[in-house]
């Protein structure tokens, strides 16, 4: 495009003004970018380098006066590796400037890394840099953002829980505490406070097999979703036999916790039967007999007492969790209106133990309503999230009941965990809202009577379902609700109410006490006579 | 290491905390929709083309356009956009090489290909001008014809190419061709590609493994690896996955956690801790917890009132917060905003797309969202 250097020149200086005013017209980069590549073409290298160390210049006047410009950073790299005799160590005393003067400006702090990569600085020199800022000031959540990102590198540890030297871990406690002692409200510290003390990362395993003979279908389930197939397998072997199954889900989703797989060979067979699920992956495989006669059977994987969902808040040891926990509480005594404390010391409690801590949590809940009430429906589910984790952690292990009723529930979660239960009793809480049921494959009895749900969508093939109440909730459109279930091509007329063949079981239906029930349509009369037959 | 700070030897409360940065919303700030004076300031914001203010933002009209028609279209009044005048703007600012420019005369970029693609399809799968269309909702055919319809506007195969063309080794796409990697740009080749009908043209697990890698400590995700969560960022990373049905890589009980606490007590929401709320925030944030089904974690009621607030009575419009001055940009996400709270008299907004719900799925496309 360029014709020759006059050209350059005029082009170079008009953009110049235009972009020093208005950095974001993009088109105007490019100019200047085409304009250099014709130079480099034209020029010796000393000429090349004179011209880009203006332009690095010219950049820096934009910077200052608007440091927040992605054109202005990407173009400043541009130029940078484009030159014949780049500078990098300087680039990174510039950056240095500008977070000195906005420590917050996420534009400069990629390009930091940018730079960081370039100069070869060191993981170690930039968590140097992180420590500095933070202390200069605690409140400054993009280094402790850029610290998890280094902190890793520097001392991390595999053969640790946390990923981490556990002395590094402890001094890294120290100065997180020394954060939000001076500052109690600043959410950085905490934030980075809960990731430090982090999530454990479980290897895929079985964690529970529930095999229904009328139905003919092996359920697995697994410790995390998995996209089966495109990360692991799922060998199933009767007696000596491999079988080669298809497996879905619930849902037809494509990745998911629990698998299903339909199989005749339990269903033409009364015999017993012994059945083996095993991975693809370290885990060792489980077998379960299904006996003669016997219509179930399941295995769960058995955990300590309050161990069951622990991995979820943290890895660390028992020792530092309860240094922790004592620290935190006497900060609590010093801000007891304090949410962020609140929310820790209910974090450390859980990872401790969660049963003999649930009454102190709970009131700590009640307290984080009060103190922040903008936020009460992320505590109540908090608060739904342990009383079911409670539930299930207190469960015998061959239990095939759970009752949630009555418990204020805001939300179910954790229905992955509940594969092989055959009574599930959810009623009278305040669900208004369910996620999609099709974990619950072994469920016969389901009572959600008394919630607030308007929908049925969550009720999807439910494979052994029998009964089901959803008495006083506000369910308008329960028959059109129920006829979606069935994709639409199985939909006719005279057929609607074979809409509840997605729970082929189901013969016991309760409504009452839904606005739909006003509605006397005949298919709500059959629904209704469905009810009156049991 | 460090000393032990002054704090635990002494009870007295920290004085050294810094205040929440918000705002103060004023008592006489509105406190209903004007949606009259809104739809009046957008339909007036294109005839002002001598002003100061429409040539400064020259470089991103493309996206002006669309934040303009989807405002309008969402507050029930598209027809009074200039339909034709629009298309052809469109048609002009496709390149050779099939990427689409900001404005005539500019250079192709992705951001303004998504733009372009989200502003044609709106003009064309909605009535009154797609009268010509039969309008039968079920019909498998609907995203074809309406391709069809717009294939005298836009080389749709030249966008795609184009498109595809931007993605690199890793999976991370270019915004164009001069080489800047963002997360953003992951989302608009999804998005537009998604829309068109034509992901099979890029390698999706790639893309995903490269959006899960600016996944960060906090749940939510930065412009590249290593960059620091924002909402903004987190809306496309969000989005981008929920188009790909890849939102299991999400830990969401972390992210709805970090998103909900960006609202401020003004009722407003700040994009990343320790910044001032603003308006498109609201939408950023909002259209984040709605995806992954954590909508009901933010109070609702205090950020209707914080939108409504930042609304210029006398121009319309809406500000980025109270009292500052309105732009197309805010306006559409202020509104888009209130839809998505169910504000009454908006139509539904898809919260993947920023389009009205209603071409999402006459389109046939189905972003996955979390219960
Ligand atoms: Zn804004």
């Amino acid at each position: 495009m360029q014709q020759n250097d006059e050209f350059d020149n005029e082009g170079l200086k008009v953009t110049a003004e235009l972009l020093s005013a208005n950095p974001d017209f993009y088109t105007l980069w490019n100019y200047r970018r085409k304009t250099f590549l014709h130079i480099k073409d034209t020029v010796a290298a000393e000429e090349l380098q004179t011209t880009m160390l203006n332009e690095l210049s010219f950049l820096e006047q934009c910077l200052k006066i608007n440091p927040k410009s992605y054109g202005t950073w990407h173009h400043r790299g541009w130029v940078l590796e484009n030159m014949p005799e780049p500078d990098w160590k300087n680039e990174l005393r510039l950056c240095n400037k500008f977070l000195e003067f906005d420590e917050r400006n996420f534009h400069c702090w990629d390009y930091r890394r940018l730079v960081v990569k370039e100069a070869n600085i060191t993981p170690e020199e930039e968590l140097q840099f992180t420590t500095n800022k933070i202390e200069s000031n605690f409140s400054n959540y993009s280094s402790w953002h850029y610290r998890s990102k280094l902190l890793p590198l520097v001392y991390g540890d595999n053969s640790q829980p946390t990923g981490m030297k556990e002395e590094q871990l402890i001094s890294e406690c120290m100065l997180v505490q020394n954060a939000f002692f001076t500052d109690p409200s600043d959410q950085s510290a905490w934030f980075y406070h809960r990731w430090l003390l982090g999530r454990v990362t479980r290897p895929l395993r079985l964690e529970s097999i529930l095999i229904c003979r009328p139905q003919g279908i092996v359920v697995v389930g697994l410790s995390h979703a998995t996209e089966l197939e495109r990360t692991t397998k799922i060998h199933l072997a009767v007696g000596e036999t491999m079988l080669s199954p298809k497996w879905r889900t619930a849902n037809g989703e494509s990745c998911s916790t629990v698998w299903i797989c339909d199989t005749d060979v339990l269903s033409n067979n009364n015999a017993t039967m012994k059945i083996t699920v095993e991975l693809q992956t370290s885990d060792p495989p489980q077998t379960v007999e299904l006996a003669a006669d016997e219509s179930r059977v399941h295995w769960l994987r058995s955990y300590l007492p309050g161990t069951r969902f622990r991995h979820e808040i943290s890895a660390a040891a028992n020792d530092v969790l309860t240094q922790e926990l004592t620290t935190l509480q006497q900060l609590h005594d010093l801000e007891p209106e304090n949410k962020w404390v609140l929310l820790t010391v209910i974090s450390l409690m859980r990872a401790l133990d969660p049963l003999s801590h649930e009454n102190e949590t709970f009131d700590y809940i009640n307290k984080l309503i009060e103190v922040d009430p903008m936020r009460t429906s992320y505590y109540l589910d908090l608060k739904s999230k342990f009383i079911i984790e409670n539930a299930l952690e207190s469960r015998p292990p061959n239990a095939t009941t759970v009752d949630l009723s009555n418990k204020g529930l805001t939300t179910l979660v954790h229905a992955d965990a509940m594969v092989s239960m055959e009574t599930v009793n959810l009623s009278h809480n305040s669900l208004q809202c369910l996620p999609d049921l099709g974990y619950l494959q072994g469920v016969r009895v389901l009572n959600l009577d008394g919630n607030k749900l308007s929908t049925c969508k969550a009720f999807y093939c439910l494979s052994s379902l029998e009964e089901l109440s959803i008495c006083d909730n506000m369910i308008k459109h329960c028959v059109t609700e129920l006829l979606l279930l069935k994709t639409v091509s199985d939909i006719s007329t005279t057929e609607d109410l074979g809409a509840l063949k997605s729970c082929t079981r189901l013969t016991r239906l309760h409504l009452k006490g839904n606005p739909v029930c006003e509605k006397k349509s005949d298919i709500v009369d059959f629904l209704m006579s469905l009810e009156k037959k049991c | 290491m460090f000393r032990r700070p002054l704090y635990m030897l002494d009870p007295e409360p920290a004085t050294s905390a810094a205040p929440i940065k918000d705002v103060t919303i004023p008592d006489t700030a509105p406190n209903t929709l004007l949606m009259d004076k809104h739809i009046s300031y957008i339909a007036a914001y294109g005839d002002k083309k001598d002003d100061y203010e429409y040539c400064l933002t020259e470089y991103l009209r493309m996206s002006g356009i669309y934040w303009g028609l989807t405002a309008m279209d969402l507050m029930h009044a598209l027809d009074k956009m200039q339909r034709d005048e629009v298309l052809d703007f469109v048609k002009k600012c496709q390149h050779e090489c099939g990427g689409i420019s900001a404005s005539i005369g500019h250079d192709p970029h992705l951001l303004y290909t998504l733009s372009a693609i989200q502003a044609f399809l709106t003009l064309h799968t909605v009535p009154p001008w797609s009268s010509s269309i039969v309008l039968d909702h079920r019909s498998d055919h609907y995203h074809v014809l309406c391709l069809y319809d717009a294939m005298d506007t836009i080389d749709v195969d030249r966008v795609v190419k184009y498109t595809a063309g931007l993605q690199q080794d890793d999976g991370s796409f270019f915004g164009d061709k001069w080489g800047e990697v963002d997360t953003r740009f992951s989302f608009c080749a999804v998005a537009c590609l998604s829309l068109l009908n034509r992901l099979d043209a890029i390698d999706t697990e790639k893309a995903v493994d490269f959006v899960l890698s600016c996944m960060n400590f906090d749940g939510g995700f930065g412009s590249r690896p290593g960059s620091e969560s924002h909402s903004g960022q987190i809306y496309c990373c969000i989005g981008m996955l929920s188009i790909l049905e890849k939102l299991h890589h999400v830990n969401v009980d972390m992210l709805g956690w970090w998103l909900c606490e960006r609202q401020l007590p003004s009722g407003g929401l700040n994009g990343r801790p320790e910044k001032l709320p603003d308006v498109c925030y609201s939408w950023w944030v909002l259209a984040s917890l709605k995806v992954i089904g954590k909508l009901h974690w933010i109070d609702k009621k205090k950020l209707i009132h914080f939108i409504l607030a930042s609304q210029d009575d006398e121009t319309g419009g809406i500000a980025d917060r109270p009292g500052d001055i309105v732009d197309p940009f805010h306006t559409l996400f202020g509104v888009a905003g209130l839809s998505l709270l169910g504000y009454e008299d908006i139509k539904t907004v898809n919260p993947v797309y920023c389009m009205p719900e209603y071409i999402i799925r006459r389109l046939d496309v189905q972003p996955q969202i979390l219960s």
